[in-house]
C-alpha cells in the first residue's frame, strides 16, 4: 500500500534517511522503532510530503507521491498524526474535527456522519466539543488528533509516537483503539514508537531505524525475541516482565 | 473648549482612526496565517485611494465603480505581491519575508510616482459635504460613511474568521502551520488568500478617507507605520485588538493635535508605541483576546 525505496532525505547537508526502503500492506500495522534521532519521523514527514526526498522513490498505492503536495497526499488517503499531536489549541475541539475534514468540504452529510462516528469513538471528545482543544489533557489531545486524522477519510495512517507523556492506562487504550481502527475499518498503519515493545505487540510486522539506516526488519514477534532489539529497545529484562518498558 | 468641541475631537478622531484600524487589521490578517509583518501594507492603503482618483478622473468612470475598481485593482496587487515575491522564498526564515515587503513597499511607491505622479488628489465625498450637526459638533457625512463602512467590515470579517471554515482554516495555519499542512489544509493558498483579503481591506480604508484627508503617492509608508502601532497597541495577532488599537490610537492622536498641537501628532503616535514596546509589549488586547477568536 505504501512504499518507500531507497529514500535519501537530508537536512541541509546532514543525511536523515539513508537509502531506507520499507512497505506496508493493505490491512497491516507496521511499527517502526529506534532511538531519538534515528530517522522515524522523518521517514513518516516525507510520507506525507513535508520533507521531500532527495532520492528515492514514494508509492501509495501504486502512485508515486514524492512529488505530490500534503494536502494531495491527504486527498489520495493517507493522513498523518504528528508527533506532539499538534492539535490547534485555541480552536474548539469540533473545529479542530471539522477542519480535519477541509478537502470534503462540499460533502456536508458525509462529515457530519463522520463526526459522530468520531464522537462514537471518543465519547469524551464530544462532552467536550465546545472547549479549546488546549484545554484537554494529552491523551484527550492525542484522540482529537487521531479524529481529526480521520475526519478526512484516510485508507491508511501514520501514527508518530502516539504514546508520548501519556500515562500506562491511557497508552494501552490508544493502542486498542488502534488495533479496533484495522479491525473494524480495515486501516493500515504506520506506528513510530519509541515505547517499542507495545508498538511490536499489536504490530504484525517492524522495521528498525538507526542513525537514518533500517538496520532490521521482520515479523514483530520474532523482532520482540531478537536478542540485539531487545538489548538496544527494550530494556534488559526484556524476556522476563509484561510492564510496559520506558 | 467645550463639550461640543471634545465631541468634535472624538469624532474626527474616530474617522481617522477608522483607516488606522483597518490597515492594522491588514498587518494582523497576514501576521495570523504567516507570521509575515507586512511592511506594504500601508501602500495598499495608498493604492486604494490613488487607483481610486486614476479609475474616476483619468478614466471618466462613475463614482461607485472607479472604488470599486480601485479595491479589486489593489486586491489583484496584493495577490501578485505574494505570488511573484513572498512564494519563490517561502522557506526563507520570517525576518527575511519581512524586508522582501519593505522592498515591495518601495517598489509600489515608486511605480505610482512614475505613472500616477507625485500630486496630491482628493476623491469628492461619497454624499455631499454639507456637515451634519451631532450634538453641537459638525460631521462631514463621509465621516459617517467612514465609520459604517469600517464596523460593517469588523463584522464581515469577524463572521469570516468565526463561522466559516475557510476562515478557521487561515487560523488554523496560524495556530499550527505543520498540522494544516498535515490536516490537508491547502496553506499555501490560504497565504495568497491572506495577502489578497488584507489588499482589499487595506484600500478599502484609503477609498473612504480619501475624500477628507487626501491622497497622493506617499500616503503608504505614514499610514502603514501608525497602523503597524495599532496592530501592535491591539496585541499584534488579534483582529479586533487591531481594529480596537487603531480607533485609540485614532481619538488620542485628535485629542493631542486639538488640545496640545497639531505639529505633534505623528510624534504622539510613536510616544505611545515606543511606551507599549517598553511597558507592555504583548499589546492592551494581548494573546488571551486572540484565542477567544
Amino acid at each position: 500500500m505504501l512504499r518507500l525505496r531507497n529514500v535519501d532525505v537530508l537536512y541541509g547537508k546532514v543525511p536523515a534517511l539513508i537509502r531506507v526502503s520499507l512497505h506496508v500492506r493493505p490491512g497491516e500495522i507496521v511499527a517502526l522503532v529506534g532511538g531519538n534521532g534515528a530517522g522515524k519521523t522523518t521517514t513518516l514527514l516525507a510520507a506525507s510530503g513535508l520533507v521531500r526526498p532527495k532520492d528515492g522513490e514514494i508509492t501509495f498505492e501504486g502512485r508515486d507521491v514524492s512529488r505530490l503536495s500534503p494536502d494531495r497526499i491527504v486527498a489520495a488517503g493517507l493522513s498523518h498524526v504528528p508527533e506532539g499531536r499538534l492539535v490547534w489549541k485555541p480552536l474548539p475541539v469540533e473545529d479542530n474535527l471539522r477542519l480535519g475534514a477541509f478537502l470534503r468540504s462540499g460533502d456536508a452529510a458525509g462529515v457530519a456522519r463522520d463526526l459522530d462516528e468520531v464522537y462514537g469513538l471518543f465519547p469524551i471528545l464530544a462532552e467536550r466539543r465546545r472547549q479549546p482543544a488546549g484545554t484537554l489533557s494529552g491523551g484527550e489531545q492525542q484522540m482529537l488528533a487521531i479524529g481529526r486524522a480521520l475526519m478526512a477519510r484516510p485508507r491508511m495512517l501514520l501514527l508518530d509516537e502516539p504514546s508520548m507523556g501519556l500515562a500506562p492506562a491511557v497508552t494501552r487504550e490508544i493502542f486498542s483503539l488502534i488495533v479496533r481502527l484495522r479491525r473494524e475499518r480495515g486501516l493500515t498503519v504506520l506506528l513510530v514508537e519509541q515505547n517499542a515493545r507495545m508498538a511490536l505487540r499489536i504490530a504484525d510486522r517492524g522495521y528498525v531505524l538507526e542513525t537514518g539506516r533500517v538496520i532490521l526488519q521482520g515479523p514483530a514477534d520474532e523482532l520482540l525475541e531478537n536478542r540485539d532489539v531487545q538489548r538496544a529497545y527494550l530494556g534488559r529484562d526484556a524476556d522476563a516482565g509484561d510492564s510496559p518498558s520506558h | 473648549m467645550t463639550f461640543s468641541d471634545y465631541l468634535q475631537f472624538l469624532l474626527s478622531g474616530l474617522t481617522v482612526g477608522s483607516t488606522y484600524g483597518l490597515t492594522a487589521l491588514g498587518f494582523t490578517i497576514i501576521f495570523n496565517t504567516t507570521g509575515i509583518v507586512n511592511f506594504a501594507q500601508g501602500e495598499f492603503v495608498m493604492l486604494g485611494g490613488m487607483l481610486g482618483v486614476f479609475f474616476l478622473s483619468g478614466l471618466g468612470l462613475p463614482l461607485p465603480l472607479a472604488l470599486l475598481l480601485a479595491v479589486l485593482a489593489t486586491l489583484l496587487i496584493g495577490a501578485l505581491m505574494e505570488r511573484l515575491t513572498i512564494r519563490p522564498v517561502q522557506d526563507a526564515p520570517v525576518i527575511n519575508l519581512v524586508i522582501v515587503t519593505i522592498g515591495v513597499s518601495i517598489l509600489v511607491r515608486g511605480i505610482v510616482q512614475i505613472v500616477l505622479g507625485k500630486d496630491t488628489h482628493a476623491l469628492p465625498p461619497f454624499t455631499g459635504s454639507a456637515p451634519v450637526s451631532i450634538a453641537g459638533a459638525a460631521v462631514q457625512p463621509q465621516s459617517l460613511w467612514v465609520l459604517c463602512i469600517t464596523c460593517g467590515l469588523l463584522l464581515l470579517l469577524r463572521h469570516f474568521f468565526s463561522r466559516t471554515l475557510w476562515g478557521k482554516a487561515m487560523l488554523a495555519c496560524a495556530f499550527d502551520r505543520k498540522a494544516a499542512f498535515l490536516a490537508g489544509i491547502g496553506v499555501r493558498r490560504m497565504v495568497l488568500l491572506s495577502f489578497m483579503i488584507s489588499a482589499a481591506v487595506g484600500a478599502t480604508g484609503g477609498v473612504i478617507l480619501a475624500p477628507l484627508t487626501m491622497t497622493s503617492y506617499d500616503v503608504g509608508i505614514m499610514l502603514g507605520l501608525k497602523g503597524f502601532a495599532a496592530a501592535v497597541l491591539g496585541g499584534l495577532g488579534n483582529p479586533f485588538g487591531a481594529a480596537l488599537g487603531g480607533l485609540i490610537l485614532g481619538v488620542l492622536e485628535s485629542f493631542a493635535a486639538g488640545l496640545l498641537s497639531s505639529a505633534y501628532k505623528d510624534a504622539f503616535t510613536f510616544v505611545i508605541l515606543l511606551l507599549l514596546l517598553f511597558c507592555k509589549p504583548s499589546g492592551l488586547f494581548g494573546r488571551r483576546g486572540f484565542e477567544r477568536v
